[in-house]
């Protein structure tokens, strides 16, 4: 593997390469796409912003979720200290990957509608929207999303404690956010999945549509905004890292 | 170095033994048992053996053999696939072979750029070219797919933070990546974006899974649950290849 250049002015050039290989691939597929549909509506743009704050909410929450229940598996194989709690660990671990998520978000929706006997589709203003189904509808999703999050949150406690020796809490979830950073693309995905089959109104919803119409622009545009978020995410991080990792082992003494 | 070959060899005898069986199913696959078929799926014969109707897996809602569907379905599923596992292959091998004739070119050029298309979540970017290309030639579109697939996570694999595919670890990492690209392509299958009826492939044998689970739970678990044990093999495989690789 080719390390990427280090330091600030090479990591700021790597990412603006990055970039522009991002829109250079957007822009080869709007051209592969050809002429957009005629007709008078809102802009891709207005739509995928207006989506936004709903993906980023289950995305907060899922993560929150999957870094609670990561640092106590963690804890809980630590104090086991047996060789099974581990291999155990591993095995959900491959386990979770090689489940087909769009079965398993569907199965999951069943059970809460068999369990509840109403599912509320939508998040949409409706008429028999009220606050305590969204909360459901978003705490299920949450809790499934968690479940792709949990396994790389688990993975990076672990090589923390491997690489410093410690039991510090800040940098092993410093560790783990950077985990999810560096593989946000694969969270992501899960996330545009969990809202498609549990009907989450944030993006996953607005890209179905726009394969299924089809609406190349907005398709693609949504594609675009999880590469730039990942992009901006992980320059952040890799400009973050070194002086937030350096402040974590100093305190761990 | 044993373990890799035979990991090797274990996927090329299992791909082949797939592909003869698939070969000679598949006319049987897509037929109707009439004499038995009442209008539901028929149950597996381990459920109700005086109903199943000879079918060891049932069948599925318009009384097709689920078996030979399924035996069938993983031609497409896993040949598809591992024409991007081998697409994959072949671009980490250039980029290794590449880094050992010129490091300091890699780290400039094909590092950034495999980073930004790393960026990109794999099944979405594959769900829009599929949504592109939908009405061209099946095979060329399926092709497309799985290359597109291929490309984007061996730029993923270039990318600092994952697994370095070195040598002959480089196998193994490709194996692994042969199980994500198997379940992302099942995925755009389920949407009906992939393969096409009535070639089935595990994929969109699951999509009327919602209604499916309901009502004959294995006409959706069965397709599922080969898709599962596929995928942990070739992790497991994978794994296997990486760490006999290790010093």
């Amino acid at each position: 593997m080719a390390r990427l250049p280090s330091g600030i002015a090479a990591t700021l050039l790597n990412a603006v390469v990055a970039a522009a290989t991002i829109f250079a691939c957007s822009f080869v597929l709007v051209k592969a796409a050809g002429s957009p549909p005629n007709g008078v509506g809102p802009s891709p743009l207005s739509l995928i912003l207006e989506h936004l704050p709903a993906t980023l909410g289950l995305l907060a929450l899922s993560t929150l979720l999957a870094l609670g229940v990561g640092a106590a598996l963690v804890s809980l194989t630590d104090r086991a200290r047996g060789r099974l709690a581990k291999i155990l660990l591993a095995g959900i671990a491959i386990g979770l990957r090689c489940v087909p998520f769009f079965w398993l978000a569907l199965a999951a929706q069943l059970m809460v509608t068999i369990r509840l006997g109403t599912w509320y589709f939508g998040g949409e203003k409706s008429n028999h929207a009220s606050p305590a189904n969204y909360l459901l509808q978003l705490v299920v999703s949450g809790c499934l999303l968690a479940l792709v999050q949990i396994p790389i949150v688990v993975q990076a406690f672990i090589a923390a404690a491997a690489r410093s020796n410690s039991r510090n809490g800040l940098a092993r979830v410093f560790s783990a956010l950077e985990a999810l950073a560096m593989r946000l693309p694969e969270v992501l995905a899960a996330c545009l999945m969990t809202e498609i089959v549990l009907v989450w109104p944030g993006e996953g919803r607005l890209f179905l549509s726009a394969t299924q119409v089809p609406w190349p622009a907005l398709a693609i545009g949504v594609v675009l905004l999880t590469a730039v978020l990942t992009l901006i995410l992980r320059v952040i991080l890799r400009l973050a890292a070194p002086a937030l990792r350096l402040r974590g082992e100093l305190k761990n003494g | 170095m044993a373990k890799p070959w035979v990991a090797l060899a274990i996927i090329a005898v299992t791909l082949a033994a797939i592909f003869v069986a698939g070969g000679s199913l598949q006319s049987y696959a897509n037929m109707m048992d009439a004499p038995h078929f009442n209008g539901t799926a028929l149950p597996p014969c381990f459920i109700n053996s005086t109903a199943c109707g000879g079918h060891i897996l049932g069948t599925d809602e318009i009384g097709r053999d689920l078996l030979s569907r399924l035996i069938v379905g993983a031609r497409s599923s896993l040949g598809l696939s591992f024409v991007g596992a081998l697409c994959e292959f072949c671009i980490l091998g250039l980029f290794v072979f590449g880094t050992r004739r010129g490091a300091t070119v890699a780290r400039l050029t094909i590092a950034p750029l495999a980073d930004g298309i790393s960026c990109y979540a794999a099944w979405p970017v594959v769900m829009v070219i599929a949504s592109i290309t939908f009405g061209e030639s099946s095979l060329w579109r399926l092709a497309t797919l799985s290359l597109a697939a291929g490309t984007v996570l061996a730029a993923r694999a270039m990318t600092p933070g994952f697994d370095a595919p070195v040598t002959c670890r480089l196998a193994g990492s490709v194996i692994r990546d042969w199980a994500t690209i198997l379940l992302l392509l099942a995925t755009i299958d389920f949407f009906g974006m992939g393969v096409q009826p009535p070639t089935p492939s595990w994929g969109n044998m699951l999509a009327k899974l919602q209604m499916l689970l309901q009502t004959s739970w294995w006409v959706a678990v069965f397709p599922a649950a080969f898709l599962f044990t596929a995928a942990v093999l070739l992790q497991l495989l994978g794994r296997a290849a990486i760490s006999s690789g290790q010093p």
